[in-house]
């Protein structure tokens, strides 16, 4: 009985923390909703107001990260280059570093290193601007002014976000790729026209799919989540922090569930299109 | 477009899981002139004046502007009416990120309200009268509570409201800034289409000055007092409920 208690128990817990996910889940999809429908509904907010967020918040996000991007990328692309070509030299397989390096980079570390930065930075940034936003009472100024928040504040920083992180990533990987290998040129033997070929042959049009539904997605969620938790400040100061380690966790298990599950279906369908499922 | 009348009917009112504030409130607010919202600290009064301008929603019941629903409204719908709304926060409500001058072009110029040279002449026109001139380029962060509250008040007439809603104030205000205030209720109800005020007010004398009634909030119901005069109000006329 003591053990049935337990299991009992622990189900008991499993299934409120999914009720919770899924509740927390569907009122951000919400808020996407609301934030679309608000900004096609608004009449009176033209394109100008929108570029302007959009076009700072792309500067915030996007081109202020380049230097952080850059030496990440830099080192992420060196260090792959030079594991990847020893083992496979090693293996008698040095034409196959291209394959490597566009599984390894440009599917998987470009969108989620770029992610985790954008996170850091910017989904930070958002959350306590928006948070602080609450606290003073400036959402409700806007709402008074009959400013729709969600159109005015929400629609373009993820619209930014979106063109930010695409970007960022597309930089990422293009600094990667080729600065890697510039960086470990002195140590590394390996001719550039037969590393561009490699690559070249390595790239396949499921690859740019796969790039820009990870990518996008991932800008979606982790603007839409710093959004939403900056709204749930409620009176007081002291929330803020919260709410800004909570849209860093909440963003970080979702970005990082989405990509793995971008991955599962990606490589499942290869095998699918193999015959081998 | 004018709003005519402003009636709760069965409104009830809580933050989160307190008690509610308002409990079953049918009453149909005095328009026209301006009214006083008077009642101790806590019973409601900034959140009767939210609620009045559509920044709260009742928890249950209707809160009805021209006999329509204002909880049935999408932000869109209500938008007209919000557009006919000036509301002067207690504290707060300035963008922070933007100068004085912006905060008050920003209605203006995001409905399109007027053009570039008339919405400035405006806002140059309520800054002026505040004597705001001289910090237009400063944000809010870097002038004074009292420049701060002036600059939220006079933001609240940018768009010429048909119902002016001002939470406390006199608080913080220099003598100027409220005969400036009274000076400008009484030029926008002459000229431009100023008709309800609502305020409130922590007993301060001059806020009789300003008061053609009041409405005191009691034991979570709305009562209206009429025959108000600098001593308080006078004889309690109607219930809320």
């Amino acid at each position: 009985m003591p053990l049935a208690r337990f299991l009992f128990r622990e189900i008991d817990g499993i299934g409120r923390r999914a009720i919770e996910i899924a509740s927390y889940t569907l009122q951000v999809l919400q808020m996407v909703y609301l934030s679309v429908r608000a900004a096609i509904y608004d009449q009176a907010q033209g394109l100008r107001t929108v570029f302007s967020v959009v076009s700072a918040q792309i500067y915030f996000t996007g081109w202020q990260a380049m230097p952080l991007v850059t030496m990440l990328a830099l080192a992420t692309g060196g260090i792959v280059i030079l594991q990847s070509s020893a083992q496979l030299s090693l293996l008698g397989s040095a034409e196959m570093v291209g394959n490597l390096m566009v599984v390894i980079i440009v599917r998987e570390l470009g969108p989620l290193v770029t992610a985790l930065i954008v996170i850091a930075r910017s989904g930070t940034a958002v959350a306590s601007e928006i948070g602080n936003m609450r606290v003073n009472r400036e959402i409700e100024a806007l709402e008074a002014m009959g400013i729709n928040p969600l159109s005015y504040i929400v629609f373009p920083r993820i619209v930014g976000g979106v063109i930010s992180v695409l970007c960022l990533a597309f930089y990422f990987c293009a600094i990667a790729l080729l600065g890697g290998f510039l960086v470990t040129r002195f140590i590394n033997d390996m001719p550039f026209a037969f590393y561009a070929d490699s690559l070249a042959n390595a790239f396949t049009a499921a690859d740019v799919g796969l790039f820009l539904a990870k990518n996008g997605f991932s800008g979606v969620i982790i603007f839409i989540i710093a959004c939403y938790q900056g709204l749930l400040v409620q009176q007081s100061a002291h929330e803020v922090p919260q709410v800004t380690t909570k849209a860093v966790v909440n963003s970080i298990i979702y970005v990082t569930t989405f990509n793995l599950g971008m991955t599962t279906l990606f490589y499942l369908n290869q095998l699918m299109a193999l015959g081998i499922l | 477009m004018k709003i005519g009348s402003l009636a709760f009917k069965d409104m009830v009112f809580g933050y989160g899981d307190h008690a509610p504030l308002f409990g079953g409130v049918t009453f149909e607010m005095p328009c026209g002139g301006n009214t006083l919202v008077r009642g101790g600290s806590g019973v409601g009064k900034s959140a009767l004046l939210k609620i009045l301008a559509g920044l709260l929603a009742p928890k249950s019941g209707a809160y009805l502007i021209d006999g329509r629903d204002v909880r049935e409204m999408a932000f869109e719908e209500f938008l007209p009416y919000r557009k006919r709304i000036g509301y002067g926060f207690d504290y707060g409500g300035l963008l922070a990120n933007r100068t004085l001058w912006d905060n008050l072009m920003l209605p203006l110029q995001y409905h399109n309200e007027l053009g570039l040279d008339a919405a400035e002449e405006r806002v140059q026109e309520l800054m002026g009268a505040f004597g705001l001139m001289a910090f237009r380029d400063r944000r809010p962060a870097a002038v004074s509570g009292a420049i701060r509250k002036a600059a939220s008040i006079a933001r609240a007439f940018v768009m010429r409201p048909s119902v002016l809603i001002l939470d406390d104030p006199f608080v913080g205000l220099d003598r100027e800034s409220i005969e400036a205030m009274f000076g400008l209720v009484k030029s926008h109800r002459e000229s431009h289409g100023l008709e309800h005020v609502f305020f409130t007010s922590r007993g301060e004398s001059v806020s009789y000055k300003l008061a053609d009634r009041v409405v005191a909030i009691e034991r979570g119901l709305l009562w209206l007092d009429d025959g108000s005069s600098a001593a308080g109000p006078g004889e309690r006329k109607a219930v809320g409920q």
